[in-house]
């Protein structure tokens, strides 16, 4: 099974208003959403491993840092995110990162 | 310009994840016994909100398929010149047109009040002073015949649209601009365009009265920036941590980013 962490991004939570609005309307089931959600996960793992092809480095100061169930949860300030030329800066960032070595075999937010 | 880039490069993976979903569930829907214009609503409620979110914004300014209409000034709009302090001057002849871009995702028809501003991609100003209603009118529709060298009539003017280039005629007067602009073309303001309910046209396969009308601009002050990842190695010595990720989804200020691989350090 592929990680659900990607549910919290602009397309999984797009995806899930969408979902409730047919379940709101009675044109699915909630088990049939579920199934669906089920397949953005392996279709966006399948993505983000396969068709972006990108490195970025970045620098700032640790806030705060938690390892629970194999998940890493860090709080950034003051971050630069760097592609080749391009320069992100941010004031603050969550990071939430599930065991990359175990990948397609957890299940995990 | 590498924004662009950037955002266009994520809306084709966007684009193509969507595709993916939507595409492996036909089978299991027909199972269910689903019609079909079922999950195609979904792939377009789907899309919708992704093109319509602040991750999109960028993509939408530059796409081609957005809606242009241009406000062609009457020909005998014979006006001396005129002049808005801080700007340069403006004459109108019988090719001044311009052209507006209004946001991807808007039901027709928009109705601009009276008294909007509106600026072009290249920073001219037009105030609108009557209202202006917005239609969509199937290609190569003639434009509306100019209405004369009359004052304004108090009722708005039809403009009509073209998907791809829209010719449209409606009187406009410029006068001291306001800073008021249209939502794609600015960050700060609120959009003007108010959005008469329309009633849903008869035999709409795609239920686009059940569409919600996005009026205001998605929230600006998203400080929610977070990255979900994978991490392949967490490294500690002291207080200098080191991160090495892989396969994330970065929302920053609305925006999106992805990358393959990031590394990172921290001081703690």
């Amino acid at each position: 099974m592929a990680y659900q962490l990607y549910r919290n991004t602009t397309l999984g939570n797009s995806l899930q208003e969408s979902l409730d609005e047919l379940i709101q309307t009675q044109q699915i089931t909630p088990q049939l959403a579920l199934q669906v959600l089920l397949q953005f996960d392996k279709a966006i793992n399948t993505a983000l491993a396969n068709r972006v092809r990108n490195r970025v480095n970045f620098r700032g100061s640790l806030n705060t840092y938690r390892f629970c169930d194999n998940v890493w949860t860090f709080v950034l300030n003051d971050v630069e995110f760097r592609e080749v030329t391009d320069l992100v800066k941010v004031d603050k960032v969550k990071i939430v990162a599930c065991d990359g070595k175990n990948s397609g075999s957890n299940a995990g937010e | 310009k590498n924004q662009n880039l950037n955002t266009w490069h994520l809306a084709k993976l966007y684009l193509s994840i969507i595709d993916d979903v939507i595409e492996s569930m036909r089978e299991l829907f027909l199972d269910e016994g689903i019609e079909d214009r079922v999950l195609d609503d979904l792939r377009h409620l789907w899309e919708s909100k992704m093109m319509q979110s602040r991750a999109m914004e960028d993509f939408r300014k530059n796409n081609n398929n957005s809606s242009n209409f241009v406000l062609q000034l009457p020909a005998s709009y014979a006006q001396p010149e005129q002049e808005i302090p801080g700007k340069k001057r403006v004459s109108f002849t019988d090719e001044t047109v311009a052209t507006f871009s209004l946001p991807a995702g808007l039901t027709y028809p928009v109705q601009i009040p009276a008294g909007v501003t509106l600026q072009t991609a290249s920073g001219q100003l037009y105030k609108v002073n009557v209202p202006v209603v917005v239609t969509q009118a199937p290609t190569g529709q003639q434009p509306l015949p100019c209405p004369g060298p009359k004052a304004p009539q108090p009722q708005p003017v039809q403009v009509r649209v073209n998907t791809a280039s829209a010719h449209a005629v409606a009187p406009s007067i410029l006068s001291n601009p306001t800073t008021v602009a249209l939502a794609s073309q600015t960050k700060t303001n609120p959009v003007p365009v108010q959005e008469p309910p329309p009633p849903p046209p008869p035999q709409d396969p795609l239920n686009s009265g059940d569409d919600v009308i996005e009026q205001d601009i998605p929230d600006l002050f998203d400080t929610d920036n977070v990255i979900v990842c994978q991490y392949d190695k967490i490294h500690r010595s002291k207080n200098r941590w080191k991160f090495h990720l892989k396969d994330g989804v970065m929302t920053y200020g609305g925006r999106d980013y992805v990358f393959s691989k990031a590394v990172g350090e921290a001081e703690w």
